[in-house]
């Protein structure tokens, strides 16, 4: 205290030093899919930690089966996924210092997902929509052998190549979190961001939007925002993702012509073309026909 | 040595593999460190041999499902199998070369230029012997000869 002389008083009194902080108190969920129940571990805090490092401090000394998938420790792999005090957020980035510890810790697993134990869950479900999207398709290459794209066609897909499969946005996404029947006809944010990524490709040939509009339910998604506001790696699931291809059907649903002259080239151009329209807001002061001078449009 | 995975679910054993495996880090990194010397390499043998047999008391809890303890006590087979190997060829390179500094042996010397230290498991022990580098292939060499102009 003697060295606080120069400071502002603090209103609440410093422990005597060298008085062993408090324990944490750590709620965890432990069971499997037969059922489960919170239990609660008493550790002893330790500078700089994050949840994932006290979890496996528990699992080490006092419940050595305790299940918990990770693999990083960096928010980089994607595997330490969970619910703390309720929030999706990655074990491993969580810092201890951004809870109040002085309440107990709730950790529980991904509630989307059927648990495996413990905080494990098993999310094949998303490796099962993941084989069911329409894979990259590019076009010829030019007659040099190479492939050329604009560095602002690059730039746009780069947001979404962050994704690190932590699948907290399908987790708390209200359409799949608690309707298990949706699951089946429903792709969720993670795979939106997929979609898009493809959909916006420059070299990508494939016109994937009645697909996505009719087989991965895009309809479902009423641009709520949750899954943007989990996401780790800050990608802008809604507004940069889901937005953008809801918009990209409306306007094939609605723009008959380009659509059909889409369908007869298979040409990736109209979709850029149209993409810029839409930024500029030019495609609606001019008449849809005009607006889409296609290649095959003379033929 | 080896021994049926499930085996360590029937084990009267005493030892937890969290605790066998933090001594083994603790005995690696003071032992078998950056800097080398022969008296420590061959207290850190012993220590290997005190280690494999508390690790072979393991105790698991729980079932077959995702339990990181069970798994903690398979891997630590192989941990001691990486850290004796690291340990005897680390006390039979009596030279100091690349990586491997001891303290004891500075320097490189010619005998161990062309030599890789192999370690085998003989009848449960581990035997550590000097044996030829492998022919560098011709392609390879070819490079080597390019470069040293
Ligand atoms: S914005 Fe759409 S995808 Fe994201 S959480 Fe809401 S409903 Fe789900
Ligand atoms: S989009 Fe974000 S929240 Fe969803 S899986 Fe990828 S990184 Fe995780
Ligand atoms: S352990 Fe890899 S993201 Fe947390």
């Amino acid at each position: 205290m003697a060295i606080d002389t120069g400071s502002a008083p603090t209103t609440a009194p410093e422990p005597p030093s060298g008085a062993p902080p408090q324990d944490l108190v750590m709620r965890l969920w432990r069971g499997d899919a037969s059922g489960g129940r919170f239990q609660e571990y008493r550790v002893a805090p330790q500078e700089g930690e994050v949840v994932l490092d006290v979890v496996h401090r528990i699992q080490a000394t006092q419940a050595p089966d305790l299940a918990v998938r990770w693999n990083c420790k960096a928010g980089k792999c994607g595997s330490c996924s969970a619910e703390i005090n309720g929030r999706p957020a990655l074990m491993c980035m969580t810092r201890m210092s951004t809870l109040a510890t002085d309440q107990p810790v709730t950790v529980s697993p991904m509630r989307a997902f059927p648990i495996m134990r413990d905080l494990v869950t098993d999310v094949s479900y998303n490796f099962e929509v993941a084989k069911l999207i329409p894979a990259f398709k590019p076009g010829p290459r030019d007659p040099d052998g190479l492939y050329r794209m604009a560095q602002v066609d690059i730039d746009r897909g780069q947001e979404f190549h962050k994704c690190i499969e932590c699948f907290l946005c399908q987790n708390v996404c209200h359409v799949i979190r608690d309707h298990e029947e949706n699951k089946p006809r429903y792709a969720g944010p993670r795979f939106f961001v997929r979609l898009a990524e493809l959909e916006m490709h420059p070299l990508d040939t494939l016109d994937r939007r009645d697909y996505i509009h009719q087989d991965m339910g895009i309809g479902y998604c009423n641009i709520t925002k949750c899954c943007t506001e989990v996401c780790p790696e800050d990608i802008h699931i809604t507004d940069n993702a889901i937005i953008p291809l809801k918009e990209r059907i409306v306007d094939s649903h609605y723009d008959p012509v380009a659509w059909l002259g889409r369908k007869i080239t298979g040409r990736p151009a109209p979709l850029r073309a149209s993409e810029a329209r839409k930024h500029t807001g030019a495609a609606h002061a001019q008449p849809p026909a005009a607006a889409t001078p296609e290649p095959g449009d003379g033929a | 040595m080896t021994r049926h995975a499930t085996s360590y679910f029937d084990n009267e054993g005493t030892e937890d593999a969290y605790a066998v495996h933090r001594a083994l880090q603790e005995t690696m990194q003071a032992l078998v460190g950056i800097i080398r010397v022969e008296s420590e390499l061959l207290e850190a043998k012993e220590r290997l041999a005190e280690l494999a047999e508390r690790a072979s008391k393991c105790a698991v809890e729980g079932n077959l499902q995702f339990n990181p303890g069970w798994h903690l006590a398979l891997d630590l087979e192989s941990m001691l199998a990486v850290s004796n190997c690291t340990t005897l060829s680390a006390i039979e390179r009596r030279e100091s070369r690349g990586g491997h500094t001891r303290d004891d042996y500075p320097g490189f010397r010619p005998e161990f230029e062309n030599v890789n230290m192999i370690t085998r498991l003989v009848d449960g022990e581990y035997v550590v012997a000097q044996e030829p580098k492998p022919q560098m292939p011709d392609e390879l060499a070819r490079l080597f000869e390019e470069g040293a102009h």
